[in-house]
């Protein structure tokens, strides 16, 4: 028997797994050959290890967190999906998002106001313009008919100026 | 099927609310103490709350420690440990009969341990790959001196189980539930088949090659024994 064939048998061998005669044959190759001896001896060494590992039994409370999840219906986060907070996050971006369309699909719809002049009758009036409103990451203040709502412009969102003076349009907002 | 499911879950969830384990059913839960499994599952499925608990006695060591041997992390592997109680409560209904129960509870858990390698696996991966660009799976250097039987026998012990420990996190997940399930759970190759859904002579190739593997990483501190008479 060869040394491939021996290795290959090897964990049967260890098992006892073999008949009789392959494993005289494995039994007889074994003690001619120091490598294959070595190997062996390390495949033992390995399960006497693992064997030997101490077990890690379950905590003293595991009934009780068990009754509370179970209680609460809660089952485990899957592992790929985002945390709790990043969902919030996710949220809350998407709701500015649909916000500042919202607006821009009622400036659209309502009478555009020729540029410069004012446009008090769409009822977007002049507001404070941040030093740049087109840089995702600053606050507009975007005023509505009743009262004007301050959003953060996402990082999505890139969004230009007709002009640039006190008067600010969400004229151009593109994803 | 589904909507008497539904009931049952609802009803067991009142009750292990309104009846806390340890009392009475302790008391009730002593002579299923000597229930086969399927009787139990059986008889958790017609509503009996105490046969839950009895499964868990009875699988919630070997599920932690077989999930912790899985995955090197005692913390996660009890939170794993429940998801596995979580799901048998949830799905007992699908149990199939065919099947002996620990096998199905063993195929859950070596689920939720492969699947929690893998998300480690890919954080990791994006971690090392961002932080050390020439970072390759097989290169974590193990964490351990070369402590053959010398000063400390009891050090040495414990270096080298660490050593091991660390070896078997680098193996990849079918080499590493292999070799978990039959060298620390000691399960058998037909059970471990069963649960891996493979046959016996894969059970066996991979469980050879999880030894060579390991062997190349720990080979200069395994323990060498003179060998016995052939």
């Amino acid at each position: 028997m060869k040394c491939k064939q021996v290795q290959k048998l090897l964990q049967s061998f260890i098992d006892d797994d073999l008949s009789e005669s392959v494993s005289r044959q494995v039994k007889s190759h074994l003690r001619r050959c120091p490598d294959c001896a070595a190997l062996k001896r390390d495949f033992e060494s390995l399960t006497r290890l693992a064997r030997s590992e101490p077990a890690r039994e379950a905590p003293p409370d595991f009934h009780h967190l068990l009754r509370r999840r179970l209680a609460q219906g809660s089952g485990r986060r899957l592992g790929w999906l985002p945390s709790p907070l990043a969902w919030s996050t996710a949220t809350a971006v998407i709701m500015v998002a649909v916000a500042m369309a919202s607006l821009l699909l009622e400036n659209r719809r309502g009478a555009r106001p020729p540029a410069p002049a004012p446009v008090s009758e769409s009822g977007i009036t002049s507001v404070v313009l941040p030093a740049d409103p087109g840089t995702p990451g600053t606050h507009v203040f975007v005023p509505g008919e009743q009262e004007g709502v301050l959003v953060r412009v996402p990082s999505t969102v890139t969004i230009t100026r007709t002009q640039l003076t006190q008067d600010f349009f969400l004229s151009e907002v593109s994803h | 099927m589904a909507t008497d499911r539904a009931d049952l879950e609802l009803m067991t969830n009142e009750q292990a609310l309104s009846h806390p384990l340890g009392t009475t059913e302790s008391r009730v839960a002593a002579p299923l103490a000597r229930a086969t499994d399927n009787d139990l599952v059986l008889a958790f499925l017609d509503g009996s709350n105490v046969a839950f608990h009895q499964i868990v006695i009875r699988y919630k060591d070997p599920i932690t420690n077989y999930i912790n041997s899985m995955i090197n992390d005692y913390e996660m592997a009890v939170d794993l440990a429940q998801e596995t109680f979580i799901r048998v409560y949830r799905s007992a209904a699908r149990y199939q009969r065919k099947y002996q129960f620990s096998t199905w509870i063993y195929k859950i858990a070596t689920n939720l341990a492969i699947d929690e390698i893998r998300n480690r696996k890919r954080r990791g991966r994006f971690f090392f790959m961002n932080v050390f660009p020439n970072y390759r799976k097989d290169d974590v250097p193990l964490d351990i001196s070369d402590g053959r039987p010398g000063h400390d026998e009891a050090l040495y012990g414990s270096e080298i189980r660490s050593a091991l420990a660390q070896a078997i996190a680098c193996l990849p997940p079918k080499y590493r539930t292999v070799f978990t399930m039959k060298e620390m759970q000691e399960l058998s190759y037909p059970e471990i088949a069963r649960i891996l859904s493979t046959s016996e002579g894969t059970i066996k190739s991979r469980l050879h090659r999880a030894k060579m593997l390991l062997r190349e990483k720990l080979g200069h501190l395994l323990p060498r024994q003179e060998p016995p008479a052939l």
